[in-house]
């Protein structure tokens, strides 16, 4: 529960394969987290670590634990050599989330002093926030990454959803599939023919000029913009 | 040791299901969604949403933990501590959200365990729940490849064929009436009213026999006739929540929340008037351990024992927790 210190959070590797990594949902996810595109496979294993560990969130770089995941690093140790997860989107569909003040229970169950409850401003306010749900391809999330199958493979057994709002229901996971790949040559799998495959450092070796590029952070947690530094970034698919 | 359980179940329309996502003129529309189709089609079905699913669950929290405390009978609730209940609270911007207190974290999920399973706005902090409640999807032609495979061979062993989903949404028709039409009602008026109830009613007459379109929309009574759609009476729904839990504690308090929304379920709109009441028709618990599951039948999980730590462990604690509630919480 606590993010207290201690030695060593997470699995080490015990052999390192070329592994080809796919999620088959049952139905759309919600994919708009760090600047679009399917959740990272190193943050899904950190978070499974943190889970497993029942570790807060942080909200502060200070509150980060150094998390230990089966997945090999580059030599430079920046980055975790592992692709950004590829989904090919077939269809949007507007959605929204509303949340309203409990009038009914302001009335029935509240303390006599409140008198008035203003749904327009403040912490009572309605509102109604739009967000994309995506059906994608196949139903299938992929990534690609050097890595220990069994370990990757047991660890996924607690991811049953991914993307943002599976509290209620979206990103809902059918199966898992782990499988050793043929690598595609030099930068697998975090290049193909010098474009990158996930966020890299501008300084990246093998790294074709005239990439993309974009704040983004480099290592879980992605979501802390506190982290963010220029990256070399995939084309959005 | 954390474990994670999944509640997966048919549910049945007991009563028509009113679920809408706007309106259209005086036309209500049922909540619908796109599906991917196994030949690549998209096809929009309509569906309950899991947000209302998982509404239903925190309220239930909610007030099951009241009860257990003993605080339905005169709760005096604050508001931040209303909304914190209710729908997870809010981030207030009170606080210092960059030192996370784990101790006071600790401290309210033991006074109040569903804070963990939901999740909440509380310190100024988001923090994330362990309950992933699944989208009520219509067990229809159209959703079979979504279903759980037990769901669909039970379909096939028991329905003696399975509708497209648009067979099982029904529109219907209500009034609201105007009571300065009923002869009865406009009697109840003073003489002063009645007289002017009168004499709208002949503006009416004569603007209809001149065909005055403004003076018939000046004088036209309050009478509202609107439609909805809805799910038929009966419709099947296929549900399912998976729940992480870290203690038997928590264990104990998911499985007397859903105990207590199973036994008396409701969904959507217009329960007062006969509208959203469902029931479980089969259901399987499946336990998911690192090297397989198991399952067992739903109606063995939920007996008369399910909750006694649960509300032991909440009365143990009401004195705390009514202090908490009814002081100024940050939520």
């Amino acid at each position: 529960m606590a993010n207290e210190h201690r030695e060593q959070l997470g699995v080490v590797a015990e052999s390192i394969d070329p592994l080809h990594v796919t999620a088959t949902l049952y139905e759309g996810i919600v994919a708009g987290i760090s600047g679009g595109g399917a959740p990272f496979l190193d943050s899904i294993l950190t978070a499974v670590v943190a889970i497993r560990e029942r570790l807060v969130p942080p909200s502060d770089p200070r509150e980060t634990l150094p998390i230990e995941i089966p997945i090999a690093q580059s030599e430079c140790g920046r980055v975790y050599l592992c692709s950004s997860g590829l989904l090919h989107v077939q269809s949007h569909d507007l959605r929204h989330k509303h949340k309203r003040a409990p009038c009914t229970e302001y009335a029935r169950i509240g303390a006599a002093k409140i008198t008035r409850v203003d749904q327009s401003a403040a912490e009572d306010k309605s509102y109604r926030v739009p967000y994309n749900y995506e059906l994608v391809h196949n139903n299938t999330v992929e990534w690609w990454c050097f890595g220990d199958r069994e370990l990757i493979l047991e660890m996924l057994r607690d991811v049953h959803a991914l993307g943002k709002f599976r509290g209620s229901g979206k990103g809902r996971i059918r199966e898992w599939q782990v499988e050793i790949c043929e690598p595609w040559g030099d930068g697998f799998p975090v290049l193909r023919n010098g474009e990158p495959m996930r966020p890299l450092p501008l300084d990246y070796p093998g790294l074709k000029e005239g990439a993309f590029i974009a704040y983004h952070t480099l290592r879980p947690p992605y979501y802390m913009r506190m982290l963010e530094e220029p990256c070399a970034m995939p084309r959005r698919l | 040791m954390m474990q994670t359980t999944q509640w997966q179940m048919i549910l049945r329309a007991s009563d028509p299901i009113a679920h809408s996502q706007g309106t259209i003129g005086n036309k209500s529309l049922i909540m619908t969604k796109k599906i991917g189709m196994p030949d690549g089609t998209i096809e929009e079905v309509p569906y309950i949403t899991g947000d209302a699913l998982r509404h239903g669950l925190r309220e239930t929290a909610a007030y099951a933990t009241l009860h257990a405390a003993d605080m339905l009978d005169d709760p005096q609730l604050d508001r931040g501590a209303l909304r914190f209940l209710f729908n997870g609270g809010t981030i207030t911007g009170k606080g210092d959200s960059s030192t996370f207190k784990v101790d006071k974290y600790r401290e309210l999920v033991a006074l109040f365990p569903p804070l963990a399973l939901f999740g909440g706005c509380t310190d100024a902090r988001a923090l994330p729940g362990q309950l992933d409640v699944w989208e009520g999807n219509l067990v229809c032609l159209e959703t079979m490849h979504l279903l759980p495979q037990w769901v669909a061979d039970w379909a096939k062993a028991n329905l003696r064929e399975t509708q497209p989903a648009w067979e099982l949404v029904e529109e219907v028709q209500r009034v609201r009436m105007d009571p300065e039409l009923l002869p009865e009602k406009v009697k109840l008026l003073t003489e002063a009213d009645q007289i002017i109830v009168h004499n709208k009613a002949a503006a009416m007459e004569v603007a209809r026999s001149n065909d005055d379109a403004i003076a018939i929309k000046e004088n036209k009574s309050g009478m509202l006739p609107r439609t909805h759609e809805r799910f038929l009476q009966g419709s099947l729904f296929c549900w399912g929540v998976t729940g992480r839990t870290y203690t038997d504690l928590e264990l104990d308090a998911f499985s007397y929340i859903m105990a207590c929304y199973l036994a008396n379920m409701k969904v959507g709109a217009m329960s007062r008037s006969g509208h959203g009441r469902m029931q479980v028709v089969e259901g399987r618990r499946i336990h998911q351990e690192p090297l397989g599951s198991n399952f067992d039948a739903l109606d063995t999980q939920l007996t008369a024992g399910i909750g006694s730590l649960y509300r032991s462990h909440v009365q143990a604690r009401k004195d705390d927790l009514r202090q908490w509630l009814t002081s100024t919480v940050n939520s």
